[in-house]
């Protein structure tokens, strides 16, 4: 298995300066399906992403999908068991791309791909795939939320906070929400070495009312800003963030996948969540339209980290200030040319001293 | 609702009263009615209903309307999803024949999809036997985990409805932590599972196209018709049938009814656990950390009550909420937004619990006695306070 | 105490809708309709009250969290109307029909976002209902007025003795002049309400959206408590409560540093084990509704069953 890990720096320029969907060259000859697990694309999650990613490509918008239902559309499958038959259900009907997001659908698509030769997909979140005709898109997440946590960091320090504590909450533990943690942590610790931690895996992606609990209990005890990558169980720490910040506490939430910010806004437009990071899967999924369309698909891995924008921070809070994004986008910057390595995984960055013992993480 | 002497029987009166006659002839009306609503949602949703009859078609018979094909694999398919159904069914189905209502099916599917998922790894890979003896750890974990119920139940007088709830969870969490500890497992996954632990049938396979489908499903089939025998044709059935009736009298009648639970209990986790055998050991060739509920057991209430839960009225009704399930994925092709299946379902349920009532509505309105031959038999779920 | 303060608080956060949702399980079953609807009843107010807020957020103010409340006890009412209808109209089996409203609220609510929001969810709204007096949720104290009234209204007031009567002895209620049917029936849309109430409550403190996961079996644990606390609203507000402090505690246990090695699991199983224990060590006094389960008037067909 030969995995040629690609960065695709120069297509996204491509992407860039074509600006926007070229109507000239009726991007309508590619139709698309993007296949979810039963959480659907309505969570502002990376499946969301996509769906935005293939809007643009067919110059639709979220509220006015146009071409949904002929061109486009999404899918989502009910329970793991059915993600073979439904994949099969979908190749069947020869779309030009079949889009499947998560790193759970990897086995499912490893059957049922070789079946369909002339089917091209593209799979999110996974680079241990082979076959002609498997895009594979995988993300650097430790990199998006090392600026987070860098962000957050620099913002406690402009608050004159001398030894701030931070939190991070999970959906279920697994080694994709690990490369947040660690990114958050390492984000953090550079510019607070000894900052405290604490981490909390509600277990599900859920429920809310978890996270809520927790993070109430944790801002309580003097935690200054919480990343929460946990799905739908996010939305209790950003709305306990909105109640402290309503009554005039001084800490915050952080988003995540997409831009929170309005999610966070509590009064005046003021917003809890402090900035966000931002996982581009939109970038992904408009990428492979564009190859299939032009005839440069291939069946590889493409890397999306801060060096093609495939992770970013938001910055639409206009709280974080100017010196502090362009702190971040310096690091941003070192990020990109190697002089800050950010790990993804819990023991190695144990074993190098960046994160602490005892945490919730899981590698595998 | 006053009691008009009716002369003679209107027209639509003997309709609605043949209608009721029996439980097939009903349960094939509802299911009419509820797709006829269900296309009329689709319409209002603006999608189309013919795409829905449509994506039923194709799920049932696997002919492509729109594009003129014919492809086999969709019957398969069809019949694979429906094999968890078919046995969730009989797993509440049977307890509600003793008057027991069981919400647990799904953690007694759980308890069964993990049992054959460590049975399969660590067992002995011999052809033919590991599965045999794959099957049989699930059956006996799920008999287990709802006989555990059952006997709260008898023991200590603890509610089987709670004690369920509770149990679908524990059994959720427990698999989970479990399987996570295996050698080799991720946070999602187990090692793979060897091809001599799968049900798949290599005939059934080509035949159906390279579908899903194997043993499984016929294991459904006979468990249908077990369900019936053990209740129909044998002395433990009875008693389980009479104290579903009416427990005080079937006491006086010598029956012990704690133990008469235990067994249903037994079974119907029995019937759930094969449920999960048949996904554990049908659909992946590995095992898999649950992340969230597959819902079969909680489907499963709904096939059985549609079912009336008798045997064949569950194996048809799992069939058909199999095909809702099945051409699901095609209906959000067609445009058709995927709660149509739950609407669908959910209206069907209702009116078949009103069925006895429709037969005494025709009953009264044809200015008959009140009451309906198909309200002779006792419903599922009958005289139990919760 | 500064230390307990905040765990009640959250522990009142969860238990409260809980108990409201056990009170509206109380009212149907003791007038003889087993409602294990209350999932789906749940579910379709807290959709009511997420669109409702999100929609008045603006130019209501303060008050839009309550009326959205409001809505959200309407909307219960009118998904529990089919229930009634069927189980006292028709004299359906009520545990079927309560099992078709919940499969039908879960999908008429989310076919509704997508009506009305062109998604599978609620927008995001504001600030849901805000803590008050000693940092607690209005939820709390709507929880302990409810089951205040609830005990009130069944064991001091005629009518709720009525109530009781056709939930033990619809024979007797009936030629004592109660009329059975009609009691039955407001029990069920009082039912409702409630459980409406519970969901709107629970969305508004819990979340900033209604989401198809949003109840996520809370229903089903309020039916629980319904028998856990025999049928007694003190019972069962004790019931709801002892599962909020069980959930409280699993969220807290893993700041503890003897308890945060144990895996995740076994915090998310908590709850649940202890209901179950708790379950088993009560004793079973066996004070569920006669009469709970059966329609009435009862038929008797041919073959003479029930």
């Amino acid at each position: 298995m030969t995995i040629r890990t690609i960065c695709v720096f120069a297509a996204l320029m491509t992407i860039a300066s074509c600006g926007g969907p070229g109507k000239a060259d009726d991007p309508s000859d590619v139709t698309s399906r993007l296949m979810t697990d039963a959480t659907g694309i309505d969570d502002e999650s990376f499946s969301a992403a996509g769906w935005k990613g293939m809007l643009a490509y067919y110059g639709d918008s979220w509220d006015n999908p146009e071409g949904k239902g002929r061109l486009y559309d999404w899918i989502t499958v009910p329970s793991h068991d059915l993600f073979v038959p439904s994949l099969k259900q979908v190749s069947d009907q020869g779309y030009g791309l079949v889009i499947v997001s998560g790193f759970m659908w990897d086995t499912a698509l490893a059957e049922v791909a070789p079946l369909y030769p002339g089917q091209k997909y593209l799979i999110i979140d996974v680079k241990w795939l082979d076959g002609p005709n498997i895009m594979q898109a995988s993300f650097a997440e430790h990199e998006g939320s090392y600026l987070v946590g860098l962000a957050a960091a620099l913002k406690a320090r402009a608050d004159g906070i001398a030894t701030p504590r931070f939190g991070f909450i999970g959906g279920v533990p697994g080694r994709v929400i690990t490369r947040f943690e660690m990114g958050w942590i390492q984000g953090i610790r550079s510019v607070y070495p000894d900052a405290g931690f604490v981490d909390y895996y509600a277990n599900a992606w859920n429920k809310p009312e978890l996270a809520k609990a927790q993070a109430r209990a944790w801002y309580d005890s003097g935690v200054y800003a919480i990343f929460s990558a946990a799905g739908a169980t996010g939305n209790g720490t950003i709305a306990q963030a909105k109640e402290y910040r309503l009554s005039g506490r001084n800490v915050w939430a952080v988003g995540v996948d997409g831009d929170q910010h309005r999610a966070g806004v509590y009064a005046d437009g003021k917003s809890a969540v402090l900035t966000s990071m931002l996982k581009r899967v939109d970038r992904a999924t408009e990428y492979a339209l564009r190859s299939v369309r032009d005839g440069s698909f291939e069946g590889r891995v493409y890397e999306f980290g801060a060096a093609n924008g495939g992770v970013d921070f938001a910055v639409s809070n206009p709280e974080l200030g100017d010196a502090i994004v362009a702190a971040v986008n310096a690091a941003k910057a070192g990020i990109i040319d190697g002089s800050v390595v950010v790990v993804p995984g819990y023991a190695e960055a144990k074993s190098l001293g960046l994160a602490p013992d005892g945490l919730m993480a899981r590698d595998d | 609702m006053d009691r008009r002497a009716v002369p003679a029987k209107i027209g639509w009166a003997v309709f609605l009263e043949r209608l009721t006659a029996t439980d097939a002839r009903l349960g094939v009306a509802v299911a009419g009615l509820g797709l006829l609503a269900g296309g009329l949602v689709a319409a209002l949703a603006g999608g189309s209903p013919l795409g829905l009859f449509r994506a039923l078609l194709q799920a049932a018979t696997g002919w492509d309307a729109a594009r003129q094909v014919w492809n086999i694999r969709y019957v398969g398919e069809w019949l694979a999803v429906a094999t968890p159904l078919i046995l969730t069914g009989l797993s509440m189905g049977f307890a509600a024949r003793a008057g027991l209502f069981n919400i647990g099916a799904e953690g007694q599917y759980i308890a069964g999809l993990t049992a054959a998922q460590f049975a399969a790894l660590y067992l002995p890979p011999v052809p033919v036997l590991h599965a045999f003896l794959c099957v049989a750890a699930a059956l006996a974990a799920g008999a287990v985990w709802g006989g555990l119920a059952g006997w709260l139940k008898a023991r200590f007088g603890a509610s089987e409805v709670v004690a369920t709830i509770m149990l679908n969870y524990l059994a959720f969490y427990l698999s989970r932590w479990l399987t996570q500890a295996i050698p080799g497992a991720t946070t999602y996954r187990t090692p793979a599972i060897p091809a001599s632990a799968q049900l798949d049938a290599g005939f059934l396979k080509t035949l159906s196209g390279g579908s899903n489908l194997g043993w499984g499903f016929f294991a459904a089939l006979g468990a249908a018709l077990l369900f019936w025998w053990l209740l129909e044709r044998t002395r433990m059935g009875y008693a389980l049938r009479a104290s579903g009736l009416n427990p005080d009298a079937a006491m006086a009648g010598g029956i012990n009814p704690g133990r008469v639970g235990i067994f249903a209990m037994c079974l119907a986790g029995a019937f759930a656990g094969l449920a999960g055998a048949s996904v554990a050991l049908g659909s992946f060739n590995h095992g898999r950390v649950l992340s969230e509920f597959d819902n079969y057991g909680f489907m499963g209430i709904a096939v059985a009550l549609a079912g009336g839960a008798r045997g064949f009225g569950v194996a048809a009704a799992g069939l058909f909420f199999g095909l809702l399930a099945s051409a699901q994925t095609l209906m959000q092709g067609q445009g058709i937004p995927r709660e149509l299946a739950v609407i669908v379902s959910g209206i069907v349920v209702i009116l078949l619990s009103m069925k006895a009532g429709l037969g005494a509505l025709a009953g009264r309105l044809g200015g008959s006695a009140v009451g309906a031959p198909c309200d002779a038999r006792p419903e599922p779920g009958e005289g139990n306070g919760g | 105490m500064a230390e307990f303060l905040p765990f009640l608080r959250t522990l009142a956060m969860m238990a409260a809708p809980l108990a409201i949702a056990g009170m509206a399980g109380l009212v149907s079953e003791r007038s003889g309709v087993v409602n294990v609807a209350l999932e789906g009843l749940m579910g379709a107010g807290a959709f009511a009250a997420a669109a409702v807020h999100y929609a008045l957020e603006g130019p209501a103010g303060a008050a839009s969290a309550w009326l959205a409340l409001g809505a959200a006890m309407a909307f219960g009412m009118v998904f529990a109307l089919p229930h009634a209808a069927a189980t006292v109209g028709l004299g359906a089996n009520q545990v079927i029909s309560g099992m078709g409203i919940n499969l039908l609220s879960s999908g008429l609510t989310v076919f509704l976002c997508k009506a009305l929001f062109g998604m599978e969810r609620t927008p995001v709204f504001g600030l849901g209902l805000l803590p008050g007096l000693w940092g607690f949720y209005p939820t709390l104290w709507l929880a302990l007025a409810v089951v205040a009234l609830t005990w009130f209204w069944l064991y001091r007031l005629p009518s709720g003795l009525r109530l009781r009567a056709c939930g033990e002895h619809p024979e007797a209620a009936e030629s004592a002049g109660v009329p059975v049917r009609r009691v039955r029936c407001l029990a069920v849309l009082a039912s409702g309400a409630l459980a409406g109430l519970a969901g709107g409550g629970m969305v508004l403190t819990h979340t900033i959206q209604f989401t198809r996961g949003t109840i996520g079996g809370a229903g089903f644990m309020a039916l629980a408590a319904v028998s856990l606390g025999r049928w007694r609203p003190g019972g069962v507000g004790m019931a709801a409560s002892l599962f909020g402090l069980a959930v409280a505690a699993s969220v807290y246990a893993v700041n503890l540093d003897a308890l945060r090695r144990l895996p995740p699991d076994f915090f998310s199983m908590l709850p649940y084990a202890v209901s179950l224990l708790v379950l088993v060590a009560l004793p079973n006094t066996g004070s569920s509704p006669r009469a709970a389960g059966s329609a009435w008037p009862i038929r008797r067909g041919p073959g003479g069953s029930r």
